[in-house]
């Protein structure tokens, strides 16, 4: 999936990241590191940011600067990913915070360290009076009023969920941001943000399916299962319901996305983001047969009432 | 609602639950307060076995359901 270029520069800001926090404050970088093991490996930070299933948010814009120039400059790529990779650090602790996560408190001052690495890296290449930076706070601001917008939510329909629920990873296209602006295309973040934009949809939709049980439990609302209240009959559990409808209901949005996404990045100049595209749809869709497939197995349960219970 | 609705909507809902039907399904039936005659057994091992197979076409042994793995 990845070039070892690539791999070998996400690797490098990675373990950069946190080399970083540990040479400025042990105390901090011994705290986070805990918060990260639940998360990954912490020795290997770069697995987390280059899993199979994971947002592609430090290859958007290496494939963006590829389709612009023919090739990548390293340096600014690995200052990206690096700042990309504090950004992220910060809104995956804000979130799981907000997402009612067991974190330690003690975790919480490496947030100054991560925001100000997020920020800082990008002093590098834009001067404070470039348009990047108006970018930069739009897509920030976004991330951030769709976070508060969304925990408010109640009951969420097509229109919440794409305006709101799917805009909280809009700050991942700052680095995409960032190449527009230094190589002065930009009128391509338009094109590549709105395929962030949709991506973000697909991505949150799977995100919810793979967590719905565990999202149900501690009563926070999804569109899959705003959906389940909508849709199950009056005497029908969200599990039964997600057996029947919602695995296939979830997986017919997501592949409806993903035609858009396709369509999309076909106009990118980027055979390697269009690659990628269609091995993710190709792994979501066995993926999600084999678990509407799954549910269905297990619906056999629901006939064991006629089997005998008496033994003979 | 029956016994047999529960022990669906629990293993669709409990990972670790599923982990126990398909190790210990008499146990399993047990937890949930239903008698775990031969022929339940039979009918559970048979249905955690056709989960099996389904997991294996896609060469991987995985919990299906607790394990759309998107990582976040």
């Amino acid at each position: 999936m990845w070039t070892s270029d690539f791999f070998l520069t996400a690797r490098s800001a990675a373990r950069r990241a946190l080399a970083d926090l540990e040479l400025n404050s042990p105390l901090l970088a011994g705290r986070a590191s805990k918060w990260l093991a639940s998360r990954c490996n912490p020795d290997q930070p770069e697995s987390y940011f280059t899993h199979p299933q994971a947002v592609p948010i430090l290859a958007l814009p290496w494939w963006l600067e590829t389709s612009i120039r023919g090739h990548v400059d390293v340096t600014f790529q690995a200052d990206l990913m690096y700042s990309t990779i504090n950004g992220y650090y910060f809104a995956r602790i804000v979130d799981d915070l907000m997402d009612g996560h067991n974190i330690d408190c003690t975790v919480l001052p490496s947030l100054y360290f991560f925001i100000m690495k997020f920020h800082n890296t990008y002093h590098k290449y834009f001067g404070r009076t470039d348009s990047f930076w108006s970018e930069f706070e739009r897509l920030l601001m976004e991330t951030a009023d769709s976070a508060a917008a969304d925990c408010a939510l109640e009951d969420i329909g097509a229109t919440a969920f794409v305006q709101v629920s799917a805009r909280k990873s809009a700050a991942g296209a700052i680095p995409m941001a960032a190449v527009c602006y230094l190589y002065k295309r930009a009128e391509l973040l338009a094109p590549w943000e709105g395929l962030f934009r949709l991506f973000g949809c697909w991505h949150q939709m799977g995100d919810d399916l793979a967590d719905w049980s565990d999202d149900s439990e501690n009563g926070r609302r999804t569109w899959l299962l705003s959906e389940a209240d909508r849709q199950r009959s009056a005497n029908e559990s969200i599990p039964a319901w997600m057996g029947r409808v919602g695995f296939q209901w979830a997986f017919e949005k997501m592949e409806g996305w993903m035609e858009e996404i396709l369509a999309a990045g076909e106009g990118l100049n980027s055979p390697e983001l269009v690659s990628y595209l269609s091995q993710r749809r190709e792994s979501c869709r066995r993926e999600v047969t084999a678990l509407v497939n799954t549910a269905a197995a297990y619906a056999k349960l629901l006939q064991l009432d006629y089997v005998p219970q008496v033994q003979p | 609602m029956s016994q047999f609705q529960d022990l669906y909507n629990r293993v669709l809902s409990d990972a670790q639950f599923r982990s126990h039907l398909a190790s210990d399904p008499a146990d399993a039936l047990q937890s949930v307060g239903i008698t775990p005659t031969d022929d339940l057994v039979a009918a559970i091992n048979s249905i955690v076995a056709n989960v099996e197979e389904i997991g294996k076409d896609l060469g991987a042994d995985i919990d299906l359901i607790g394990t759309v793995p998107f990582a976040t």
